[in-house]
C-alpha cells in the first residue's frame, strides 16, 4: 500500500512540472494561438542556465534560479519574434515547421557547447522527511508546493490583475481587444515571457531530481501537448487538471506496466481523446 | 484544358509542350547517362540515396503539398515500409519483388486505419497527432525485438543479381523516381489534384461544392505513404541493413525540411530539396555532427523568408513569363 | 415543393439562433430571406446545407430527408450555395475554380488520371465545354485564367455564383449576393439572378438591399431574432407592420 502512496507522490511531483510546462504552453496558444513545440527546449535551456550558473560559476541554487527565471524571458521574446511573421503571413502548418525548426536549432547549439553527456545539479535542500510514513526528499515536496503556489498566483494574475484580464481578453477575441486599445504585439510578448519564466521554474524545480541533458525537454513538451489536446488548447483549467491527472496516470502506471511503456499513455490517451472528440475535451475550435 | 480556344492564345509563349519534354528528357537521359563516366562508387551511392530521399519526399509532397494535410510522421512510414520489406527479406527470404510489393501495401494500409481516427481533426491537432503517432512507432520497432530485432539492427538483406551492383541498384532507383515523379504530375494536374488544392485551401468552400473530405484525404495518406514506403524499402534494398532510427522523428525531420526548402506543392520541389540538402550535406562529410544544427537554421530561415522554397520561389517569379511553370 | 423546412431550430449553447422556422420553397421560383442583422438568415443556410446539424426539426429536399446531412452530400443531392463573405479558392486562376464545382459530376478517379484513359480524357474534354459555358453565362470569359485574387469584388461575386452553378444544383442558396458590391454592379448581379430563375433553377437568396428584393423576389419571409415573423409575396410584406417595425420603421435606401 505504502507503494501505492509512494507512486501518487511521484505523480504529483511530475504532474507539477508538466502542468507548469503546459500551462505555459496554453497561454501562448490561447492568446496567440502558437502551438509552440519550441517550448520543451526553452525548457530545457533553463536547466542549462542553472547547471552553469550552480557547477560553473558556483552560485547558489537560489541565486541560480532567480537569475534563470529573470533571464529566459528574454529568450522567450527572441522565439517570439521568430514566430511573429510566420504567424502573420504562414499557413497552418509553417507555425508547426516553424517551432520544429527552433525545437532542432535549441537542442543541438546545446548539445555542440555542453556535450552530449547528462549533468548533475545540486538541490538546495537534502535530505528527507517523513510524510505518514513515507520517505520523501525535500525537493520533491519543493516542487509540489512551488507548483501548486505558483499556479495560484498565475489563477490570481490572471483574473484579477490589469494585465492579467488583457490577456484573457486577446484569449478571447483579438480584433475586439484591438479594438479597444491593446496592443497585441505587446500582448503576445508578455505571454510568451510568462509561459518561459513557468518553464523556467518547472526546469529549475526538476533539475535535481532529475538528470539535466539536451533532450530532456522533448518528452515533457511531447506531453504537454498531449495535455493541450485532451484539456483544449487554451484551456487554463484543462492544461492544470490534464496536467496532475497525467502525471499520476503516469506514476500509477508504473505499479503494472514494464518500464519503457510510459510514452505510450499519454500519446495512447491523447489518439483515444481526439477520436472522439476532434476538438479536445474542453476544447474550443482551433 | 487543352479544347478551350483561349489557351492557344497563352501557349504562344515559351515553354510549350514540345519544350518540357525536350527538356525532362535530357534531364533523364543525363542522369542515366552519367554511371558511364565511371564515377566512383562512392558518388554513385550518394546520388542513389538522393534518388530515394527526392521518393520519400515526394511521398510527403502528396500529402502536405497537394492536400495539405500536416503529416511530420513520415519518417515514421518511411522506416515501416524498410523494415517490412528488410523483415521479408532478411528473415523469410520472400522474393525480392514481391517483399517490395507487400512492403508499399502494407504500409499503405497500416496507415490507413491509423489515420481513420484522426482524420477528421483540424491542422495542428492533426500534425500533434502525428507526431504521437511517430514516437509510437519508433519505440515499438525498438522494442519488439522478436520481430525487428531491435536496437541490435536488422541485417543480411540481399539484392537479386540484376541489381547487385552499384549501378544496377541506381538504374532502378532512378527508374522508379522518374514513374513516380510522372505520377505525381499527372496526379497533380488533374481533376483530381484540383480538388486536393480546393481542401487544402479551403474545406468549407470544397465540402459545400460535393468534395469529399474524409475520403480524399484518407486516399491522399495513403497514397503519400505508399510512395514514401516504396522509398524505404529502397533504401533497405540499397543499404542492406536496417536500425530503429530509421522510424524516427528525426527522418520526418528530414524530409520536412526537404520539401519546404524545395518548394512544397511543387513536382520537381522533392527533388531540388533532397538533392541539395541530403546529398550535399553526405558530400561534406566533416560537417555531419552539425547537420541537425544547420538543417534547424535553414529550416527557420525558409519558413520565415522563403516558405514557397526554392522551386515555389522560381515559379512566383518566372510564371508570369512562362505560363507553363504552373504544372510544376 | 422544392424544398420544405419544418420546424427547425438551433441553438448554440443559451442562444437560440433559429427558432421553429417553417417555410416551403417552390420549385422554379426566386425565394428571399430577409431579416435585420443577427436575425438568423445565415444560420437557417447553414443549417439547410449541413453545416451543422439542427437541434430540431427538419429538412426535406425533393421529399428526401437531409436533415443533419453533411455538405457534400447536400451538394450531390442537388442544393448548391454561395457564402456570405465571398469564398473561393485563392492561389488559383478562375477556370480552375470552375473546375473544382463540377467535380462531383465527374467519375474520374485515380487510376484514370494516372493512366489517361478514356474516362479521364473524355471527362477533361467535358470539363473545359462546361467551362466555357459558364464562363460566358457569368460573363467571365476574358478573366478565365486569371488568379481569383486579382479579380474585382463584384466578379468574384460573379464567380462564386457560378462556381456553384457549375454543381447543376436544382435549387441554389445565395447568401448576400450583393454584399459589398457598389450601386453599379448590383444591376449585373440582378440580371444574372434573373438568368439562373430563367435556366430553371431555384433560388432561394438573403439579401439585406430592398430594392433588389423586391425587384428580384416571388415570394419573401421575413425572420427577426431567429423567429418567422412574415411571409408572402411583395407587396404583402412592404405592407406588414411587424416587418416594417422589426426594421424600426425604416426601409434599407438600396
Amino acid at each position: 500500500m505504502t507503494l501505492v502512496f509512494q507512486q501518487i507522490l511521484n505523480g504529483l511531483v511530475v504532474g507539477s512540472i508538466y502542468t507548469l510546462v503546459a500551462l505555459g504552453m496554453t497561454l501562448i496558444q490561447g492568446t496567440i494561438r502558437i502551438p509552440n513545440i519550441a517550448h520543451g527546449s526553452l525548457y530545457m535551456v533553463a536547466a542549462y542556465i542553472i547547471y552553469t550558473l550552480t557547477h560553473t560559476l558556483g552560485l547558489s541554487y537560489w541565486v541560480a534560479v532567480a537569475v534563470a527565471i529573470a533571464v529566459m524571458p528574454v529568450l522567450g521574446i527572441i522565439v517570439e519574434r521568430i514566430y511573429w511573421p510566420v504567424r502573420q503571413k504562414g499557413t497552418g502548418i509553417s507555425l508547426f515547421v516553424a517551432g520544429i525548426g527552433i525545437l532542432v536549432l535549441l537542442n543541438n547549439s546545446v548539445r555542440l557547447i555542453y556535450g552530449a553527456q547528462w549533468k548533475y545539479v545540486r538541490g538546495p535542500l537534502t535530505g528527507t522527511v517523513d510524510v505518514f510514513g513515507l520517505i520523501v526528499t525535500r525537493q520533491r515536496i519543493l516542487i509540489i508546493v512551488a507548483a501548486i503556489v505558483s499556479i495560484a498566483l498565475l489563477n490570481l494574475f490572471l483574473n484579477k490583475t490589469l494585465i492579467g484580464s488583457t490577456i484573457q481578453a486577446v484569449a478571447q477575441n483579438p480584433s475586439g481587444a484591438s479594438l479597444v486599445g491593446i496592443n497585441i504585439r505587446t500582448t503576445s510578448m508578455l505571454t510568451f515571457g510568462i509561459a518561459t519564466a513557468l518553464a523556467g521554474l518547472a526546469a529549475a524545480l526538476i533539475a535535481p531530481v532529475f538528470l539535466v541533458y539536451y533532450e530532456m525537454g522533448t518528452p515533457v513538451v511531447l506531453r504537454a501537448m498531449a495535455i493541450l489536446v485532451v484539456g483544449g488548447l487554451g484551456s487554463v483549467a484543462g492544461a492544470i487538471v490534464g496536467g496532475y491527472i497525467l502525471g499520476l496516470a503516469e506514476a500509477m502506471s508504473v505499479l503494472f506496466m514494464p518500464a519503457g511503456y510510459q510514452d505510450l499513455i499519454a500519446f495512447g490517451l491523447l489518439i483515444a481523446i481526439l477520436t472522439f472528440k476532434p476538438t479536445g475535451l474542453f476544447g474550443r475550435e482551433l | 484544358m487543352k479544347n478551350l480556344a483561349l489557351n492557344r492564345k497563352f501557349s504562344k509563349t515559351a515553354l510549350t509542350a514540345n519544350t518540357q519534354a525536350i527538356l525532362v528528357l535530357s534531364v533523364i537521359a543525363a542522369a542515366a547517362v552519367f554511371p558511364a563516366m565511371s564515377p566512383s562508387r562512392y558518388i554513385m551511392t550518394v546520388i542513389t540515396m538522393g534518388f530515394i530521399w527526392s521518393m520519400a519526399t515526394m511521398g510527403l509532397n502528396i500529402l502536405l503539398g497537394l492536400a495539405g494535410q500536416a503529416s511530420i510522421a513520415h519518417g515514421a512510414f518511411f522506416g515501416i515500409g524498410a523494415y517490412t520489406f528488410g523483415i521479408l527479406n532478411a528473415k523469410h527470404n520472400v522474393n525480392f519483388w514481391l517483399a517490395m510489393v507487400i512492403a508499399v501495401l502494407f504500409t499503405s494500409l497500416l496507415a490507413g486505419l491509423i489515420s481513420l481516427p484522426a482524420i477528421r481533426t483540424r491542422i495542428t491537432y492533426f500534425a500533434i497527432f502525428t507526431l504521437c503517432l511517430n514516437l509510437i512507432i519508433t519505440s515499438l520497432v525498438n522494442n519488439m525485438e522478436h520481430i525487428t530485432e531491435g536496437p541490435r539492427g536488422l541485417i543480411g538483406i540481399t539484392r537479386p543479381a540484376i541489381l547487385a551492383s552499384t549501378a544496377g541498384m541506381y538504374y532502378f532507383c532512378l527508374i522508379l523516381l522518374v514513374l513516380v515523379t510522372l505520377f505525381v504530375y499527372r496526379l497533380r494536374n488533374s481533376v483530381i489534384g484540383l480538388s486536393w488544392a480546393s481542401i487544402r485551401i479551403n474545406e468549407t468552400l470544397a465540402s459545400s461544392l460535393g468534395i469529399k473530405l474524409v475520403y480524399n484525404k484518407i486516399v491522399a495518406f495513403m497514397l503519400s505513404v505508399a510512395v514514401t514506403a516504396l522509398a524505404g524499402a529502397l533504401y533497405a534494398a540499397a543499404i542492406g541493413s536496417l536500425t530503429p532510427s530509421i522510424t524516427s522523428f528525426t527522418i520526418s525531420f528530414y524530409l520536412l525540411i526537404y520539401l519546404i526548402v524545395g518548394g512544397p506543392g511543387t513536382i520537381l520541389g522533392p527533388i531540388v530539396g533532397a538533392f541539395g540538402l541530403n546529398t550535399l550535406t553526405q558530400l561534406l562529410y566533416a560537417l555531419e555532427q552539425y547537420r541537425p544544427l544547420i538543417y534547424g537554421v535553414i529550416m527557420i530561415f525558409c519558413i520565415v523568408y522563403m516558405p514557397l522554397g526554392v522551386m515555389g520561389y522560381i515559379k512566383a517569379r518566372l510564371q508570369e513569363r512562362y505560363p507553363a511553370l504552373r504544372k510544376w | 415543393m422544392l424544398l420544405e423546412i419544418s420546424n427547425l431550430t438551433k441553438r448554440f449553447g443559451g442562444l437560440t439562433a433559429v427558432d421553429n422556422i417553417s417555410l416551403t420553397i417552390k420549385k422554379g421560383e426566386i425565394f428571399s430571406v430577409i431579416g435585420p442583422n443577427g436575425s438568423g438568415k445565415s444560420t437557417l443556410f447553414n443549417l439547410i446545407s449541413g453545416i451543422y446539424p439542427p437541434t430540431s426539426g427538419s429538412v426535406k429536399f425533393n421529399n428526401d430527408n437531409i436533415t443533419g446531412a453533411k455538405p457534400h452530400q447536400i451538394a450531390f443531392k442537388g442544393i448548391g450555395r454561395t457564402f456570405q463573405f465571398t469564398t473561393l479558392f485563392q492561389d488559383l486562376r478562375v477556370i480552375d475554380n470552375l473546375i473544382i464545382g463540377h467535380r462531383l459530376r465527374i467519375k474520374t478517379g485515380i487510376i484514370d488520371v494516372v493512366l489517361r484513359t478514356r474516362q479521364a480524357r473524355d471527362d477533361e474534354q467535358l470539363l473545359g465545354q462546361k467551362c466555357m459555358v459558364m464562363l460566358d453565362f457569368i460573363n467571365l470569359t476574358s478573366l478565365a485564367f486569371r488568379p481569383v485574387n486579382l479579380l474585382t469584388q463584384e466578379e468574384q461575386k460573379r464567380l462564386s455564383i457560378g462556381t456553384a452553378l457549375m454543381s447543376s444544383p436544382e435549387l441554389l442558396l445565395l447568401d448576400e449576393p450583393t454584399g459589398c458590391v457598389n450601386i453599379e454592379e448590383i444591376h449585373n448581379l440582378i440580371q444574372l439572378v434573373r438568368k439562373i430563375k430563367e435556366k430553371g433553377v431555384t433560388v432561394c437568396l438573403i439579401e439585406h438591399k430592398m430594392r433588389v428584393v423586391m425587384d428580384l423576389a416571388d415570394r419573401i419571409a421575413v425572420l427577426n431574432y431567429g423567429k418567422k415573423i412574415a411571409e408572402g409575396d411583395p407587396a404583402e410584406i412592404r405592407n406588414n407592420e411587424e416587418v416594417i417595425r422589426a426594421y424600426l420603421g425604416g426601409e434599407y435606401v438600396a
